[in-house]
């Protein structure tokens, strides 16, 4: 099953197995992680499971839709490597991911 | 959907092959041993599964047994305290609440679910604050995506900016010239900016909201 790193923005590292098919988000709100709020339950619509992703693996995950490029964009603190987790399925190839969540949600 | 535009959603979705019958009631189900048919407005149509959505009542016999405040809902003030035991708090669609605009309300959604319940468990931490959160609401049908912040009012004022002929635009509600809600389709930004800007209770011009050269990022 893949793992995936989440690391909280304190620094806290939660290093998780997450099945393929689940989204990054899913992964995270499923383990009680905190950092990932996911209010709407993943439907694009709020942008409160806003990741930074591992550089290392930006150019590995799907590109981003339209919806997901333009929440992003009203997020906090967003960056280059910024995305909803909710938007990210999690496939064998994504085994390893490193995600680190912003300072809030809101 | 607010009056501002005039069936849709429900014309998307007969655009797609789904029949909306609106201000119709349902007179029976009809089968023999399974359901087979719906009868509404006079005429049957062929169904396997009815889906019935009318609505909840509360549960609140077990508050009401505990002496606890009910009226259409288990009473609670803007810190999610029961009236009748202080240790006793209560959340969500169950709750008879004090709402932003200080009126009691009953509000049927996930919102309010996430957002009563944080402060139910900073009050049992001692740690009170008043719940004041913009109510909001998603629905995805089709390729319309609605997003919705504040409640609206029949008597609000009415702006929309966008095109609802190209299924890219959003209505905002203004009481007294400040944004009260917003209802957005396939229009992110206005949603975002929107919301923030009805907890903020700013008040902007309605042709400035209007005028999409304006980006949203700016037009407070």
């Amino acid at each position: 099953m893949p793992k995936i790193k989440y690391i909280e923005h304190s620094g806290k590292e939660h290093e998780v197995d997450v099945p393929a098919g689940w989204s990054v988000m899913e992964g995270a709100v499923k383990n009680l992680i905190p950092g990932i709020d996911a209010d709407c339950g993943g439907a694009c619509a709020c942008a409160t499971c806003h990741v930074f992703v591992d550089q290392a693996w930006l150019d590995k995950l799907p590109a981003k839709q339209d919806m997901e490029e333009t929440m992003l964009d009203f997020a906090p603190d967003m960056a280059a490597n910024s995305r909803l987790s909710c938007q990210i399925k999690v496939t064998p190839s994504l085994d390893g991911l490193v995600v680190r969540m912003p300072k809030s949600q809101h | 959907m607010s009056h501002a535009t005039p069936g849709l959603p429900a014309g998307r979705s007969s655009a797609a092959g789904v029949n909306v019958l609106l201000n119709t009631a349902v007179e029976a189900f009809e089968g023999s041993g399974k359901l087979e048919a719906i009868r509404a407005g006079g005429k049957s149509y062929p169904a396997d599964v009815a889906l019935v959505g009318i609505g909840i009542v509360p549960n609140d016999e077990l508050a009401r047994e505990a002496g606890l405040a009910c009226d259409d809902g288990i009473v609670v003030n803007a810190r999610s305290e029961t009236t009748g035991d202080p240790a006793i708090f209560a959340a969500g669609d169950c709750t008879r609440h004090i709402g932003r605009e200080g009126v009691a309300l009953r509000l049927e959604c996930v919102q309010n679910a996430i957002d009563q319940a944080k402060h139910a468990a900073l009050s049992m931490l001692g740690k009170p604050s008043e719940y004041r959160d913009v109510p909001w609401f998603w629905s995805d049908q089709y390729d319309l995506k609605l997003q919705i912040a504040g409640l609206a009012r029949p008597t609000d004022q009415l702006v929309v900016r966008g095109n609802p002929e190209a299924r890219k635009f959003a209505v905002f509600h203004l009481r007294d010239g400040a944004i009260a809600a917003v209802e957005a389709v396939n229009a992110a930004p206005e949603y975002l900016v929107g919301k923030k800007l009805i907890a903020e209770g700013k008040k902007i011009a309605p042709e400035r909201l209007a005028d999409t050269s304006i980006p949203m990022k700016t037009i407070a």
